[in-house]
Parts: C-alpha cells; sequence; structure tokens
C-alpha cells in the first residue's frame, strides 16, 4: 500500500467524522510538495518596500483584455491586476473585502454590498455602484456570462451601496464575485475596444502591450488602496518553453516564473537560489466520456473505466508527483473536499473486466482526445491508454490543435477527452457546468434527473453549511453515472527569486501583483 | 527583364493563394470552435461561423479574401479582430531583423570557411571544416537554441534567455537578445554554403585558367580571391537565394522558443486556432520574400558575371 494512499484513508476518516474544516492543516502537511522548504513567508522579508520593477514570466500571450469575454487564463492573469473585483478570496480560502467593503446575504435572493469611496477608473472617472450594475448586465450577454446566470438585476441604491437580485439562491455566490466579476467603465468600453485597452481599477494600469512579448503594467497612484501596489511596473513577458522559463529566472531576467518542467521541482526546491510558492492543488484534471454513443453510452462501460483507473501511476508518471490524487473537483485546503469515492479499494481490473462484459465490450478499440497544446494531456492519456489495455479496451490517442479540440468536444466526436477545468473555487462551478443537463459546457451529452436534482439542492441553496452537507452524496453520484471521472489535481505553484516576496498560490489560479515587493 | 520577372510572380502569388487557402481548410478544426473555446456550445458554434462568413461557399469566401488582398486588405484576426496589415507591420520587422543578422553571420563564417576548406583541400583543416558543415546541418535549430540559452544565458550571462528588445530601447540590448536566436539560425544556413562554396571553389580552383594564373607566377591571394572566388560566386550565390526560404521556415521554430514577437510565431498560434485569415496573410508574407529573395539573386547573376547580361538570361 503506498504511502498516497494512507494519507486518501485517514483523510477519509476524519472526512466521514465531518471535520471538514480540519483537513486544510492536515493535507497541507501531507503534501507531498509542501513537505519541502517553500518561499520565506511575507514576515520573513520584513515590511513590504515600495518601489522597483519586475518582470512575470507567463505560459502563453494574452489575447483578450475584456473582462467579460477573455476566457484564456493567459488574458485573466495579466487583466486581473488591470481590474477589481467586489471581493477577494484568500490562499486560506476566506473572502475579503476589495471594491466591496461589506457585504451581506439578505434573503436568499438578494445580496447587498456598500462600496469603497476612493476607487478611480485609470481614465480618472470615480467607481460607482452604476458602474457595478452596467459590469453585470453587460457581463450577462458576453463570453463568461454563464457565470452570472443566475443574476437577475443589480439595483443602484446610491453611488456606494447597491444590491444583487438572484433568480435562484445561488450558493457559489462570493466564488463567483471572487473569480470572474470584474467591474468595468461605461464610458471606457464604449470610447476604445475593451479588448485591446482595459481601462479598470485594478492596481496597475497597461502602458505597453507587445503581441506576442509582453504587456507592461505601471503602478496607478489613485489606487483605492493607499498602501499597494508595492511594485512601480510590473511587466508579464510570454515564454512558452518550460526551460528557456526556468533558465530566464535563473540568470536573474525574470523575478517570478510559472510552470516549471516537472520531473525539475525536486531539484529546484531544494534549490538555495530560488523560493517557490506553497503549492495548492486547484487544477483539476478530469476525463470526459461521451454518453450519447458509442462505447459510454452504457453505464457499465464507464463505470469498468473507474475501477480500471489508477490515479497512484498517473499523478507519479504524468505529473511527476506535482499534483494530487483527487475523485472529486477539489481537493483540501478546499473547504467543500469530502474525500467520497464511490470506487473505494480501486482500482480493481477484475471488477472493471466483469462490468465491460455485462456492456458486452470485452476487446473494444476507442479514442482519448487530447489538446496538443498541453503535453501533461498527453501524458495522460499514455498512461491511462497502457491501464486501459489491462482490461481489453484498445485506445489510440487522438492528438487535436486547440480549434479542432473545442470543435470536436463540442459536437461530441469523441469517446474519451482529456481536459482540466479551471474554475474550482466552489465545487458547483465545476460540477453544475460540466454536468447540468442544458448546460453549455456539458459536452459529455448525460442528461439525468437525478444528477439535475442533485445539483440544484447544492448550487442553488443559500446554506453554506447545508452545501457542504449535501455536497458528498452529489459527488457520489457522479461517481456512479461518472460522465466525467476526476483523476488528479494540479498544483499551482510559481517560483521566483529569493528576495521577491508577497508571491502566493491562490485558488482562484490569480497572479496578484498588487501583494508583489523586492526586499531591499 | 525585371518586368518580366515581376509579372511572372503573379501567377505564381495566385496559385500560392489558393493551395494555402485549400489545404487550411481541408485540416480539422473549426476556427469559431477555438474562439470559443470551452464555452464552445453548437449553437454559439453556428453564430460564430456565421459572423466570420464561415458559412459562406468556400469559393466565395475566397473571392473575398483575395478581393481583399489586392486592396491591400489582409482581412482581420479572428481572434483579437485586428487588422493583420497592423500586426504585420508590428511583428515583420522582428522577423526580418531576425533573419538578417542570421544571414549576414552565415556569411561572414562559411564563405570564408568554405574557401579554406577548398584550398587546404585533403588536409587536416579541410576535414574539420567539413566535419563542422555536417555537424550544423544535420543538427536542427532549436537544438542549438537550447544549448545556446544553457551557454550564453545560463553559464556565462552574456545575453538574455529570451525575448526581443527593440533597436529603439538600444542597439547593444537588441542585439544581445537576437545573438543567440540568429546564430542558432545562421548555423544550419552556414553548413550548406560551407559545402557549397567549397565545392565551388574546387571547381574553379581545378580550371585551365587558374591553373594558367599559378604558372603566370600569380600569389595565391590574388588567384583565391581575385579570381576563384568570383568565378565560383554564382552557384553560392543561387543557394544563398534558395536558403532564404529555410531562413523564414528557421524563423518559425526559433521564434516560438526564445518568444520573439515575430511572424513565425504569429503563424504557429494561428495555425493552432485556425486563424485562417492570419495563416494566410503569413504565408503570403514567407512567399513574397521568397520570390524577392529570388528575382534579387538573378539580378545579382548578372552583376557577378558579365556573360549572362548579353545573353539576357537573367
Amino acid at each position: 500500500m503506498t504511502k498516497e494512499f494512507d494519507r486518501r484513508s485517514f483523510l477519509k476518516t476524519l472526512t466521514a467524522a465531518g471535520s471538514v474544516v480540519l483537513l486544510a492543516p492536515v493535507l497541507a502537511a501531507c503534501s507531498p510538495l509542501n513537505n519541502a522548504a517553500s518561499s520565506p513567508s511575507a514576515s520573513a522579508f520584513g515590511n513590504p518596500v515600495k518601489g522597483g520593477t519586475a518582470v512575470l514570466a507567463i505560459q502563453d500571450n494574452p489575447v483578450n483584455m475584456d473582462p467579460a469575454d477573455g476566457q484564456l487564463y493567459s488574458s485573466l492573469q495579466v487583466y486581473q491586476n488591470i481590474f477589481s473585483t467586489l471581493i477577494n478570496v484568500e490562499a486560506d480560502f476566506s473572502f475579503a473585502a476589495n471594491l466591496a467593503t461589506t457585504w451581506k446575504q439578505e434573503d436568499p435572493l438578494t445580496w447587498s454590498f456598500t462600496l469603497v469611496q476612493n476607487a478611480v477608473f485609470h481614465n480618472g472617472d470615480p467607481m460607482t455602484a452604476k458602474d457595478v450594475d452596467y459590469s453585470i448586465t453587460r457581463m450577462k450577454t458576453h463570453g463568461l456570462g454563464a457565470f452570472v446566470a443566475f443574476f437577475d438585476s443589480v439595483e443602484v441604491i446610491d453611488d456606494y451601496t447597491f444590491k444583487i437580485h438572484l433568480t435562484k439562491p445561488y450558493g457559489p455566490m462570493e466564488a463567483t464575485l471572487a473569480s470572474f466579476v470584474n467591474i468595468v467603465s461605461q464610458k471606457a468600453v464604449e470610447s476604445q475596444d475593451p479588448k485591446e485597452m482595459p481601462i479598470g481599477t485594478g492596481p496597475y494600469m497597461m502602458t505597453e502591450w507587445v503581441k506576442g512579448s509582453h504587456v507592461t503594467l505601471k503602478r496607478w497612484d489613485k489606487y483605492f488602496k493607499s498602501d499597494k501596489p508595492y511594485l512601480d511596473q510590473v511587466t508579464f513577458q510570454s515564454v512558452p518553453d518550460d526551460s528557456v522559463r526556468l533558465a530566464g529566472l535563473q540568470t536573474g531576467q525574470f523575478d517570478w516564473i510559472q510552470t516549471v518542467p516537472a520531473q525539475q521541482i525536486p531539484d529546484i526546491e531544494k534549490s538555495t537560489t530560488i523560493s517557490h510558492t506553497k503549492a495548492g492543488p486547484y487544477f483539476p484534471y478530469l476525463i470526459e466520456l461521451n454518453t450519447t454513443g458509442g462505447p459510454f453510452a452504457s453505464l457499465q462501460a464507464r463505470q469498468a473505466i473507474n475501477w480500471a483507473i489508477d490515479r497512484t501511476e498517473i499523478v507519479k508518471l504524468s505529473f511527476f508527483g506535482a499534483a494530487i490524487e483527487a475523485a472529486e473537483a477539489v481537493s483540501a485546503p478546499n473547504p467543500f473536499f469530502s474525500g467520497a469515492n464511490y470506487y473505494d479499494g480501486g482500482p480493481d481490473l477484475d471488477k472493471a473486466k466483469a462490468l465491460l462484459a455485462q456492456a458486452n465490450l470485452t476487446s473494444t478499440d476507442l479514442e482519448i482526445l487530447v489538446e496538443q497544446e498541453d503535453s501533461s494531456y498527453t501524458l495522460i492519456a499514455q498512461v491511462l491508454q497502457s491501464q486501459l489495455q489491462k482490461i481489453g479496451l484498445n485506445a489510440t490517442i487522438s492528438t487535436a490543435s486547440s480549434a479542432d479540440y473545442f470543435g470536436r468536444l463540442a459536437s461530441q466526436k469523441f469517446d474519451i477527452a482529456v481536459t482540466y477545468f479551471s474554475a474550482s473555487l466552489d465545487p458547483a462551478l465545476t460540477y453544475y457546468l460540466l454536468g447540468y443537463s442544458t448546460s453549455g459546457f456539458n459536452f459529455t451529452g448525460y442528461k439525468s434527473p437525478t444528477l439535475d436534482a442533485a445539483l440544484e439542492s447544492f448550487t442553488f441553496n443559500p446554506d453554506q453549511d447545508a452545501r457542504k452537507k449535501l455536497y458528498p452524496d452529489m459527488v457520489k453520484l457522479f461517481q456512479q453515472e461518472s460522465p466525467f471521472i476526476f483523476l488528479a489535481n494540479r498544483y499551482a505553484e510559481y517560483f521566483t527569486k529569493t528576495d521577491f516576496a508577497g508571491a502566493v498560490s491562490l485558488p482562484t489560479l490569480e497572479i496578484r501583483a498588487e501583494d508583489m515587493w523586492i526586499s531591499k | 527583364m525585371i518586368l518580366r520577372r515581376l509579372l511572372l510572380t503573379i501567377p505564381i502569388l495566385i496559385g500560392t493563394s489558393i493551395i494555402v487557402f485549400a489545404i487550411l481548410r481541408l485540416i480539422p478544426g473549426d476556427p469559431a470552435a477555438a474562439i470559443l473555446g470551452s464555452n464552445a456550445t453548437p449553437d454559439m458554434i453556428v453564430q460564430v461561423r456565421s459572423q466570420l462568413g464561415l458559412d459562406q461557399p468556400i469559393y466565395q469566401q475566397f473571392v473575398t479574401w483575395i478581393t481583399g488582398i489586392v486592396q491591400g486588405d489582409f482581412g482581420h484576426d479572428y481572434i483579437t479582430n485586428q487588422s493583420i496589415t497592423e500586426e504585420l507591420a508590428v511583428r515583420l520587422p522582428v522577423t526580418l531583423e531576425l533573419a538578417a543578422f542570421a544571414f549576414i553571420l552565415a556569411l561572414l563564417f562559411a564563405v570564408p570557411l568554405g574557401v579554406i576548406s577548398a584550398v587546404r583541400q585533403g588536409g587536416w583543416l579541410d576535414r574539420a571544416v567539413r566535419a563542422f558543415a555536417v555537424f550544423t546541418i544535420a543538427i536542427p535549430d532549436f537544438v542549438f537554441g537550447i544549448l545556446g540559452i544553457l551557454v550564453f544565458a545560463l553559464a556565462l550571462s552574456v545575453v538574455p534567455s529570451s525575448g526581443f528588445v527593440p533597436i529603439s530601447a538600444g542597439l547593444g540590448d537588441n542585439l544581445r537578445s537576437l545573438a543567440v536566436p540568429a546564430v542558432a539560425l545562421a548555423l544550419g544556413l552556414g553548413g550548406v554554403l560551407i559545402r557549397v562554396t567549397r565545392s565551388a571553389m574546387l571547381d574553379v580552383l581545378n580550371a585551365d585558367y587558374v591553373r594558367f594564373a599559378k604558372a603566370s607566377g600569380f600569389g595565391a591571394g590574388t588567384i583565391v580571391f581575385r579570381y576563384a572566388l568570383r568565378n565560383a560566386s554564382v552557384p553560392i550565390v543561387t543557394v544563398i537565394g534558395l536558403q532564404l526560404g529555410y531562413l523564414l521556415g528557421g524563423t518559425v521554430v526559433v521564434e516560438q522558443l526564445f518568444g520573439l514577437p515575430g511572424v513565425g510565431q504569429l503563424i504557429v498560434q494561428a495555425m493552432l486556432s485556425r486563424n485562417y485569415p492570419v495563416v494566410q496573410a503569413c504565408i503570403l508574407v514567407f512567399v513574397v520574400a521568397f520570390i524577392v529573395a529570388n528575382l534579387a539573386t538573378d539580378l545579382l547573376y548578372a552583376v557577378l558575371n558579365p556573360r549572362l547580361r548579353k545573353a539576357g538570361a537573367a
């Protein structure tokens, strides 16, 4: 029995005892990456120092700076420093004031907010409740509209107080506000292309965007938090190659980088010249099964896959240990983490083969679809391929460009698709969008009144304690029906120079530059 | 003569446009799905396809595109909605500077080495140069790029590991940012040039007039540089013209590796997202650059060999 399994069993026991909140420190201590010496805490650097410039090396090129439309992670991680959300989420999953100083749920369908009175857009206009109304109303008809689909209207009381009325008692309200709702200026949006010229109230204003190279942000002197940001200038440099990014950090060209070759993480963590943030398992990787036809229209076939999957092997061989096994959308320290597993004791190849026999699929050819831009997809597919071989399923790996990949997902031309979902602060964001019968993200085509009812109970429930109690049963229902199967949660971990302070791995995956500084 | 050559480029451009346009549409993948990403519901895909004009017949799409090109309008980027002409105006100088830098470096080391190799035929210097040439041809650009980063950025810290510094920020920093990518590109090109130079020089050095020059008491330097090299230059220039295509192809890989914001990087990103108009525009730019380079090569023949002027063969 592996060390990993022992830990999971231990956690399940704790979960059964209803000690969900206790899981955070326990898991943090057990996580293999967290055992290594991490970045010195902010306090170890003393008080933050203002001034200086920093270069942050990101993986891909931002393409769209409109927070209502820009969906690529490379765009989000830049524009989240230009715009502000109403509330923030911290590394410990607590929600903190940002543009909203106070907020309260008045009744299941109404939330009231009070805004800061000194927030100013980068064009000099003051930010008021009207801007919040405009931002949310506008977002509903744009690319990220799915996240505010249950927002009915914004009622402006005065310049600094407003209410959000919901169509349903939306449980992940705070998670949604902290993750996706950025406040824009109507005047700025209507006067110039918001995809190219972002005007927000955030800590930094954009001064230069060289497509394919870098985005330079300058400190916004009228930022509503007078003590922040610390750095005068932040440059987001796009460096696609993992090794080149790491070389840039080692030579001092970059102050902060994301994603290094996973095989090198243990060595890097021992380095005295590079620091790293505390790793958070915030990237759920999963496979989607096409339930509309082909082998996985059969429930037994989907359950057989569950019994055949060896997550320990996937974490070891596909992620080189830089992930944690996961049978659900979130892992500790997320307060919703349940540890529920319908296939407890797996992998069990005999059970898998028996189920395949029931489904008349003893020897079947199938295809694993992966997107070529993410190398971890291919590694996962290769490990899955060998695991499925053991139960008589001959899988070929089909590597597709993003255009082909998303096209095939949407048109359900796949058997198994490897993917990840980054909206996992609140698991409802993941499960509802991927699994609800009529959701636009439901690529598996699975429609079940039972699952829909469980999703509705969990998602449209204003009582967070009640939601946490409902969550494990909903997870088990999804595991039982298996339209999609979670494999592992990859760690979000960042690497920095040793004098670079304030970098944190946040559950929203945002790169919060306002907290970063260079220690003298 | 030049006019005739220029007129001949028109059918080449039209043919290339048709081929590129057709091939792109044969590749599986939908730009609408790439634009929408994980939000790609079937209804939204239909809507975006309609907005992009992708629901029109292929021939109509081609006519619309080619009409725009004739008017100097490459269309708009599907992903960013930016004018492609503007995108190219920003990115083309980066690629041209990189290619020019690599080209000059290749010439600076390849031609002298090729001459030395021919003059010292059979000696250890010849064998060493030939081995070096084969080595540089056999190893791909990106391997030289990664080795360059490890040695010059990581170990010696004399150049940045990636990124581009424009000339406006200082010529020194600009050249430093392009040094390793340019060397990575130049090595492969240089290997070919060394072999061609050596071969052409050997042909000339064995010619009767060179033997006559030796017998007449001319010095080795005069024979090699005044007579032999000039006469050997026609095949060298021919290969240089053809290798410019290789050089532009190499920028695609090298720009991606070093994060240089040039046309090569743009074409990779556009290809992955099936950003048809951008891919088409980039390939057209490369084709035009290749045709211009070959036209310049043909014209150089006439300068280098006066006999060709009279024959009108250029």
